[in-house]
């Protein structure tokens, strides 16, 4: 979306035109799901993380300025609820005893991603993503699906940019890595 | 911007192929409602708010710029004049 545009319908949202936030969320709803889909892992933690990025667009929406970048906001917005959800998780788990069982790095594969992976390369990529530790698999999300710059990227996880840099280099590495150890696994 | 040291995705084996993943999306029925429960809280939300915002949008934040450039402007005026007075005595 050009950014003239983006921030003609941020002003109209921000005076609750409700069209603004229609072609607002035509334009980012697959997006925004598909990030928190990869990042959780399940589709109702998605569903409802997606929701309530939304409702912050409403209840606070960014200025209308010419230094805003919707997609990094709402990225960003998303990105924290997630954050936040994983916390409260882990917390959760330790409370009752489980946090040996429940990890980032083990989350189970998500249905809703299985069902769109159109072949075997897909569902392998889909996979090995899904292995990865969420630190890495949201750098390789944010730029090699969202195809943010490293340093847009960055912006989005709170980091610098040459942290993201680093960051990403090393997620290639170990996604390379979970395709070859998976495609030796179905040779054998 | 993207830097020369930054990978193409195009070009990278890696982003290249998750550059092509396709895009899970809710069901049709679920973005519906979804859209519909957006929807009802920016009404809920009401004028108030968005009368607000479009003030602050419309006629604060530029009055504010308007006020902040006009007084550097003048400052470096008045500098520029001193300066030009201090090299004429």
């Amino acid at each position: 979306m050009e950014p003239e545009i983006e921030r003609d319908l941020i002003g109209r949202l921000r005076i609750g035109d409700a069209e603004a936030f229609d072609a607002i969320y035509d334009a980012y709803r697959p997006r925004l799901y598909a990030y928190l889909l990869r990042m959780s892992r399940h589709g109702d933690v998605a569903e409802d993380l997606l929701e309530e990025t939304w409702l912050r667009l409403i209840s606070h929406p960014p200025p209308a300025g010419p230094e805003t970048n919707l997609a990094a906001w709402l990225f960003t917005v998303a990105r924290n609820l997630f954050v936040s959800w994983s916390r409260w998780r882990l917390l959760d788990a330790e409370r009752v005893g489980e946090l040996a069982r429940i990890t980032l790095r083990a989350a189970p594969p998500a249905g809703p991603l299985e069902e769109i992976s159109r072949g075997e390369r897909e569902r392998a990529l889909e996979g090995a993503l899904g292995r990865l530790p969420a630190r890495a698999r949201e750098a390789l999300l944010l730029v090699g699906v969202e195809g943010m710059t490293p340093a847009e990227a960055a912006a989005v996880c709170g980091i610098g940019p040459e942290a993201m840099r680093a960051r990403l280099m090393r997620a290639r590495r170990l996604l390379a890595r979970e395709m070859r150890e998976g495609e030796a696994k179905e040779e054998r | 911007m993207r830097t020369p040291e930054d990978p193409d995705p195009r070009r990278d084996p890696e982003l290249g192929a998750l550059a092509s993943l396709p895009l899970p999306d809710l069901r049709p029925e679920g973005a519906a409602l979804l859209r519909a429960r957006c929807r009802a809280a920016l009404e809920a939300r009401g004028g108030r708010g968005g009368s607000w915002a479009a003030l602050c949008d419309r006629v604060l934040v530029p009055a504010a710029a308007a006020i902040l450039g006009g007084g550097v402007l003048l400052a470096t005026a008045v500098r520029a004049a001193a300066i030009l007075a201090a090299a004429v005595a």
